[in-house]
């Protein structure tokens, strides 16, 4: 007779990701049976919420969705309105939100890099453990936050729900002096950002290669951030418009997030920087492009640990491109085009952070909002990590129920998981029997 | 592995000013607006204060942006916390030079408190308490921390969750019951801030 053993591994709350969720493993005789990442904060009912409000009041109220990316949520939605109500941007204030966007990016991977990700390659419990033994380098990450900060100062109004994003362009643009003053500081981040990369590079990742459907935007002439078609590794080339024709999303009982999968097979993908770099890295700013020849990644990198990678080559590229707009700037008049409300539907797809996010909107004739919808990146990626972990556990089930749990959220922390964002969504528990 | 940072590409910081500085913390939501609401009141006052003093964080990690070792920093937060008056902290180091916190009391008597008792709920994982402990580790923390704790109230099931039972009286009980309780906090948190400032 052979008895039956059954293991429960639980994490209650993942630690070093944005937001609260679980993880819950069952493993029944070394067999995982189940993986199960809950999303526990409550839903945040913002489409909702959104539905009868003037249009004018979208960028400011979904950039509350998030403390750490409010620039996609704002950037998303205004390119969705604006193609509801008709409205073609010029090419300055098409620029300066890629400013804008630029300093999101430093900002955002800066925090994860630096804060939550780098201290589990040194086995850090924290990064307040890793900034006793490496200070310089948790000092020279947090500067680069601090200067994406004020760049969303500058142009955002702002580092905190930015304020100045409008349907059409930007309540004010900033004056070119006021652009010129942080121009010293970029210089230092460019050089600071290629030290960043090329130290993360040489770290021990795990062997862990999948086969993975990576999805991001695509732009024939810039590395995407707020435009372009949605392409993926497996040739899907679409316009964005059409997300809801090839991605819906799906409730699950365990989880106040709603999960993304890809039609027709209702199939997980991962959208992300990793995702961002595979697909577009020949359009990389000529510094971040030689640093990806240079890092020792064999691209495609179909690794999820090395994100870290991509996330510091993105941050270089924005330096860069960033340091191109201000040199560029010469002031952006008019600052917002004006429109007429009118009956309309827009839907579009930006780069945020952590990947591809995705609003739709309808509007009414007065100009209220009809209809939203809003898929965020972490919702895309929430199947795509319960598959991911599934095909890692059989290769760490020796270790004791504490390590294989830690091993779990540093798979999970690889992708940078924005959990208030998802809620409409980390603690682990493993079962083993 | 050995430090590989440059010593010689960073522009050179700005240099301290004398003036402490303020730092709300919070979101323009609720009962979690009372950080930034302090700071509003403040920059609407008088006090010859200079506007870049005073800062509205919404993540706590933002307050590494403004540290300096040699500025006085308030640090305004709403804390849930079963408490009927405002609460004021001061940061202090314990012999062993472990991070502790002074609970003052109304006749100004400082009490120690646990400072893992200063457990965060916030939904991002740098909490407050995580903020403070980094800034030790990296010799940024300000050489004087003060932390007014604006008590908010909380329902919360035995799991810590929020609770939504969300009936028609509590709602109108949700709704009405802090708002008065709440405003107190705020004009308590600016009055005596104010005063510190003024008399620093």
């Amino acid at each position: 007779m052979t008895s039956q053993r059954t293991r429960t591994i639980e994490v209650g709350a993942i630690t070093r990701v944005e937001g609260e969720g679980a993880l819950r493993v069952k493993i029944e005789n070394d067999v995982v049976q189940d993986v199960q990442l809950s999303i526990y904060e409550p839903p945040r009912f913002f489409e909702a919420l959104l539905r009868g409000r003037p249009l004018e009041d979208v960028p400011d109220i979904t950039a509350r969705i998030c403390g750490i990316c409010p620039i996609a949520y704002q950037m998303t939605a205004v390119h969705a309105l604006e193609q509801a109500l008709g409205v073609r941007i010029t090419s300055d204030i098409r620029r300066l939100r890629r400013l804008l966007y630029c300093g999101e990016w430093i900002e955002s991977h800066g925090v994860h890099m630096h804060l939550l990700h780098i201290p589990d390659f040194f086995g850090c419990a924290s990064s307040i453990e890793l900034a006793k033994r490496y200070p310089d380098e948790v000092n020279r990450g947090l500067r680069l936050k601090k200067i994406g900060n004020r760049l969303l100062e500058v142009t955002g109004g702002r580092a905190v729900h930015p304020i100045n994003v409008a349907v059409g362009g930007f309540y004010r643009a900033p004056r070119r002096s006021e652009l010129q003053s942080l121009r010293d500081d970029f210089l230092w981040g460019l050089d600071a950002s290629i030290d960043v990369t090329k130290w993360v590079a040489r770290f021990d990742f795990p062997d862990f290669v999948r086969d993975y459907e990576m999805v991001a935007l695509r732009h024939p002439d810039e590395y995407p951030m707020n435009e372009g078609r949605l392409v993926s590794t497996v040739g899907l080339d679409v316009p964005s418009q059409e997300f809801e024709t090839h991605f819906d999303e799906r409730q699950v009982p365990h989880s106040t997030a709603l999960q993304a999968v890809r039609l027709p097979a209702e199939t997980n993908y991962f959208v992300g920087p990793l995702a961002r770099v595979n697909l577009n890295r020949q359009l990389l700013y000529p510094a971040a492009r030689q640093l990806s020849d240079d890092v020792g990644i064999a691209w495609p990198c179909m690794n999820p640990y090395q994100s870290i990678v991509t996330r510091g080559l993105e941050v270089v590229h924005a330096f860069e491109e960033a340091l191109s707009i201000i040199d560029d700037y010469q002031g952006c008049a008019p600052a917002k085009i004006a429109y007429e409300p009118r009956a309309g539907e827009g839907a579009w797809a930006t780069e945020a952070p952590r990947g591809m996010i995705y609003h739709r909107y309808r509007t009414t004739s007065e100009g209220l909002i009809e209809f939203a919808k809003i898929v965020p990146p972490t919702s895309q990626n929430q199947r795509q990590i319960e598959v991911d972990l599934r095909a890692y556990l059989p290769s760490v089930l020796d270790l004791p129920d504490a390590e294989l749990g830690m091993a779990c959220e540093r798979l999970i922390r690889s992708y940078d998981p924005c959990i208030s964002c998802a809620t409409h969504f980390l603690k682990l528990e493993i079962d083993r029997q | 592995m050995k430090s590989a940072i440059k010593q010689t590409t960073a522009p050179t910081k700005p240099s301290p000013s004398s003036q402490p500085l303020v730092i709300g913390i919070g979101s323009p939501h609720g009962d979690d607006r009372a950080g930034w609401e302090v700071v509003e009141r403040l920059r609407a006052m008088d006090l010859r204060f200079a506007s870049n003093r005073l800062h509205k964080a919404a993540v706590p990690h933002d307050a590494l942006d403004w540290f300096d070792p040699q500025t006085t920093t308030h640090l305004v937060d709403a804390i849930a916390i079963h408490s009927d008056r405002l609460l004021r902290f001061e940061l202090a180091r314990d012999p062993q030079g472990n991070l502790q916190t002074l609970l003052t009391d109304q006749d100004q008597g400082r009490h120690p408190v646990a400072f893992p008792a200063l457990r965060s709920h916030s939904t991002h994982q740098f909490d407050l308490r995580s903020v403070l402990e980094l800034a030790a580790a990296l010799n940024t923390l300000p050489r004087r921390i003060v932390l007014w704790a604006i008590p908010i109230e909380i329902n919360a099931t035995p799991t810590g969750t929020l609770d939504w039972s969300a009936t028609d009286s509590n709602v109108q009980q949700i709704a009405a019951l802090p708002h008065a309780t709440l405003e107190r906090h705020i004009q308590h948190a600016v009055q005596r801030i104010a005063h510190e400032i003024a008399h620093a």
